[in-house]
């Protein structure tokens, strides 16, 4: 790749690089793993950008990689959040009555999303970020029907988790 | 208790990560090693490649024991063989390994990538069973005309138990090995496609 595009990618992923952290949250557990992930989808963008054709939008392209890499691609040492963590924590939010509840409260639904299984992960990670059922199937690579039904799925799954 | 109905709007309320990356860490990033299964499988493959096809070399006086016992014509064919579909199996890898894309869809990129694996495991598969069946003949053979008291029969249930044996325990270790890689990957995509029958 020549030093031009690389300079234009090095940029592109910076400003974008937002939402790549939110997958790394999502699908790992810790700095080390987070930081580790980003990396790999970092060199996966960075091989397969000289084939980006700029048919969709850079974040468009970026998220359906990163999807990929952390689906697919990435070797973790797993630790699996228990859902009992999840309750615990819950508990202590109720218990304290946190005022910067926000943070609490993002931080919480991470770790429901994290007790997912790794497609209930990308289908509510796409959910959340408002992605069309029809980008969302894509992705996937199954219909957008069957998409509807998985994430239906996986909402529950998500609600049941955060309200038990 | 947190309110499950207004997920999107927590979702969007949350913070720039803690972790920010400059420029420079990208630059520095993109120019490491990937850790990826597909490099993984790519490199053991190259290994198992390369054992399959080293493995006769260490078994020079293989083809003077098969003279010996009048199966050199067998012994030959064999190797001919043997070399012949690994030419196949590895053109067959390659034009797969090449064809995963990681911005295909989550399913087709799982499913190139159980192919490429699948391809090389047939090709031990087929170097195990052409090695037992090669093995087989010769421990007949050679056992046959050294052990003459032996009964024929227990000879042949000896022979078999013991290449069963040394391929079963090949295939357990194989299996270790991708099952730790791949265990994941297969559940994500069995998951899939499961999804989509029953949809």
């Amino acid at each position: 790749m020549n030093q031009e595009l690389e300079n234009k990618f090095v940029k592109e992923l910076k400003d974008n690089q937002g939402i790549i952290h939110k997958i790394c949250r999502a699908y790992t557990k810790g700095e080390a793993q987070h930081k580790d992930l980003f990396q790999e989808i970092s060199i996966q963008l960075f091989k397969a950008y000289p084939k980006f054709r700029g048919e969709s939008k850079f974040s468009t392209w970026m998220y359906r990689v990163a999807i990929n890499t952390a689906i697919s691609l990435y070797r973790k040492k797993k630790r699996q959040i228990k859902t009992s963590e999840i309750f615990d924590n819950l508990k202590e939010l109720e218990y304290k009555g946190y005022d910067d509840t926000k943070d609490k409260q993002v931080e919480l639904l991470y770790q429901a999303i994290g007790s997912l299984n790794d497609i209930d992960k990308a289908l509510v990670l796409m959910y959340l970020e408002d992605k069309p059922y029809t980008e969302i199937s894509q992705v996937l690579g199954i219909s957008e029907v069957n998409a509807r039904v998985k994430m239906n799925r996986a909402k529950t799954k998500l609600k049941n988790i955060l309200n038990p | 208790m947190m309110a499950a109905d207004n997920l999107k709007e927590i979702w969007k309320s949350q913070n720039m990560s803690k972790i920010q990356f400059s420029e420079s860490d990208i630059y520095s990033m993109i120019h490491k090693k990937s850790a990826s299964i597909v490099k993984w499988i790519f490199y053991i493959s190259i290994i198992e490649f390369v054992v399959m096809l080293i493995v006769p070399v260490f078994m020079k006086d293989t083809s003077s024991k098969m003279e010996e016992i009048h199966m050199l014509n067998l012994y030959r064919i064999s190797n001919l063989l043997s070399y012949g579909i690994a030419v196949i199996f590895i053109i067959l890898f390659y034009k797969n390994y090449k064809n995963i894309c990681v911005h295909d869809s989550v399913k087709k990129l799982m499913s190139d990538i159980l192919k490429t694996r699948k391809i090389v495991k047939s090709y031990v598969g087929f170097q195990l069973l052409l090695g037992g069946i090669v093995s087989l003949i010769l421990i007949l053979k050679t056992s046959g005309e050294i052990t003459q008291n032996i009964n024929q029969s227990m000879l042949w249930v000896v022979a078999v138990v013991g290449v069963i044996i040394v391929l079963g325990l090949m295939w357990l270790f194989y299996m270790l090995i991708y099952g730790i890689l791949l265990n994941k990957l297969r559940g994500n995509y069995k998951e899939l496609v499961k999804s989509e029958q029953t949809a």
